[in-house]
């Protein structure tokens, strides 16, 4: 793979197999299999889609709720395996896939961000270097000694985003996550996610605020029901996107 | 394709190897048929059933590695960056199992011994089974122990893993990591409460020494042996785990089952009582069990100070390698899936 290329995805497809009912047992298995009753409804998540990330680049993600790009996600970052198709990657990923993934929310901040930082794969000399930075980013230092399941969701939301973006990745993945914050830390998360991008980290947005994306991307990618309807600049990718709207707005 | 044939033709010459160890040890491949002297053809089928089966895991793990190169590579690999992760996760096992708890990780040692008064006095007192008869230093005690330690740790193993999947559910199904992780990093845990519980052990054996039932002369340092079998042990318990927990994803009926089977194990298994105790018949059974081998070796170290035979070490090695061939073989085969399933 060249060098300056940091995500690279050639037609993926990903199907779910959904049991019409669900089989957890295995005499339930055997019974279901000797009547021939196992059946499958093959569900298409994603199909064909390709794209190609430069580093340093950063990609907008759109489409309606359930076109896909959770799912595009998940294979990107290695938690999904596609069904066909190939992923490359290129450098350390950082992904935000949801609120508080890597939590353990009995345990308190400080303990938290260790935890964090391991289950990225970073040693706490690592993680104890930055700290200080982590807590101030978050606004979370009177609250160090603080079990997680005693804050509030936008608390979570600064503190994972603390952790992901300070630990200075090559590639971060941004799932909705800005959306639960107020207003406020929207604007220090977007500062920071434009520092991260000036400094050469590839990052991948995926919002339904629309004019979030458009600041802050320069590629955006719009999928549909799992198929791949536009990939381009942003400008011309927001505005048909966003005349589709207005039109399925009209309708209803 | 070609991997298929070649798990066939793995398959053939494994029960052409069977075979022949039972045509070339008419007296059973286990030494200890030879000595009881009550040899039937049966056991020589049963042997060769197991050897064959044995040899099979064997060659399909090492096609298995051959065909999958870099999968295998990619693996250690992870390992390297996530071991911070792994350690974080045993320490912090170990801090939620004794929250709340007075004493503490004492509990760890205090355990097996409150376990060995109970299990003393019931079978050395109202029983009264005599295992010095047998050579073992120190009596019931020392016998009960050396063979809870090691059942406990399989048992413990066995039953965090089974869960350990389903558990980490939230981080498998949010962030990347190589699952084997779960499973291994619970054995670990096993493993640290199988040490903690050897102290016991320890603390009773320099009783013994002390009140002169054990013998003081150069035989006492083959108790350095004794990391042998708890390695041996441990890739043992880590194939099995792997096994179990991938298998406990798909059906959640072997979490109950599972419980059932370890106790009828427990049972099957020479820990509360002398293997020399039985009858022939029985003592070709339980040489089908991989933890009759174990514990086997592990009091053979320890409180005979007697050197392991061959025999002894290629079995424990055998049976090691063949469980964690089934467990990689199995999981690997399933990892991508378990997502669908959590």
């Amino acid at each position: 793979m060249e060098a300056d290329i940091a995500v690279k995805v050639e037609d993926v497809k990903m199907c779910y197999n959904m049991p019409t009912e669900r089989v957890d047992s295995i005499k339930e298995y055997i019974v279901k299999l000797l009547r021939g009753k196992l059946h499958y409804r093959e569900f298409v998540a994603l199909d064909g889609v390709s794209i190609t990330i430069k580093r340093g680049e950063t990609v907008g993600i759109v489409g309606l709720n359930g076109s896909g790009k959770s799912t595009l996600l998940k294979i990107i970052s290695g938690i999904l395996k596609p069904d066909r198709g190939n992923v490359e990657i290129n450098g350390v990923i950082s992904p935000l896939i949801e609120l508080g993934a890597g939590f353990d929310f009995e345990l308190t901040t400080r303990e938290n961000i260790f935890l964090n930082g391991s289950v990225l794969g970073f040693d706490r000399n690592f993680m104890r270097a930055r700290y200080d930075d982590i807590l101030d980013f978050a606004e979370l230092r009177p609250y160090e000694d603080v079990a997680i399941k005693n804050f509030s969701s936008g608390m979570v939301a600064r503190l994972g985003f603390a952790i992901a973006t300070l630990v200075k990745p090559d590639i971060l993945i941004v799932d909705e996550i800005l959306a639960v914050g107020d207003a406020l830390f929207q604007q220090k998360c977007e500062k920071r996610i434009a520092e991260l991008m000036s400094g050469g980290t590839t990052v991948i947005i995926v919002s339904h605020a629309i004019e979030q994306i458009e600041r802050l991307c320069t590629k955006v990618l719009w999928i549909d029901k799992g198929k791949q309807i536009m990939l381009g600049d942003t400008a011309t990718v927001c505005e048909k996107y966003k005349m589709l709207g207005q039109k399925r707005g009209e309708l209803n | 394709m070609k991997k298929k044939l070649l798990i066939l033709a793995a398959f053939l010459l494994s029960l052409a190897f069977g075979i022949g160890i039972a045509y070339k040890f008419p007296n059973g491949y286990f030494k200890i048929l030879a000595d009881t002297g009550a040899v039937s053809w049966k056991f020589d089928v049963v042997s060769c059933v197991i050897m064959t089966l044995i040899s099979f895991v064997l060659l399909w793990l090492l096609i298995d590695i051959f065909f999958d190169k870099k999968g295998y590579k990619r693996d250690i690999v992870a390992f390297k960056k996530y071991r911070f992760f792994m350690v974080d996760l045993v320490s912090r096992d170990i801090k939620t199992k004794y929250r709340r708890s007075v004493l503490g990780v004492f509990w760890s040692v205090l355990n097996p011994l409150l376990m060995m008064l109970v299990l003393t006095a019931i079978f050395s007192r109202v029983l009264r089974i005599d295992v010095t008869n047998y050579g073992y230093w120190g009596g019931y005690p020392l016998f009960y122990l050396s063979g809870y330690v090691i059942f406990n740790f399989i048992s413990e193993a066995t039953n965090f893993s089974l869960v350990s999947i389903l558990q980490a559910s939230g981080l498998i199904k949010k962030v990347y990591m190589p699952k084997y992780i779960f499973p291994l990093e619970k054995c670990c845990y096993a493993f640290v409460n199988m040490s903690l519980s050897f102290i016991a052990f320890i603390i009773m054996f320099c009783v013994y020494l002390f009140k002169g039932d054990i013998p003081i002369s150069t035989d006492l340092f083959k108790m350095f042996l004794v990391v042998v079998p708890m390695f041996f042990v441990f890739i043992f318990a880590l194939g099995l785990s792997l096994f179990l927990s991938s298998a406990a994803v798909f059906f959640r009926d072997v979490l109950h089952l599972w419980s059932v089977f370890l106790s009828l194990w427990m049972y099957a298994s020479p820990i509360i009582y002398p293997l020399d105790n039985l009858s022939p018949a029985l003592k070709n059974v339980l040489r089908i069990n991989p933890l009759t081998h174990y514990i086997d070796y592990f009091r053979c170290v320890l409180i005979k100070g007697e050197l392991p035979t061959l025999e002894q070490n290629v079995m424990c090695v055998l049976f090691s390698l063949a469980a964690l061939g089934i467990g990689l073989i199995a999981f690997r085969k399933k990892q991508d899936k378990f997502i669908l399933y959590i």
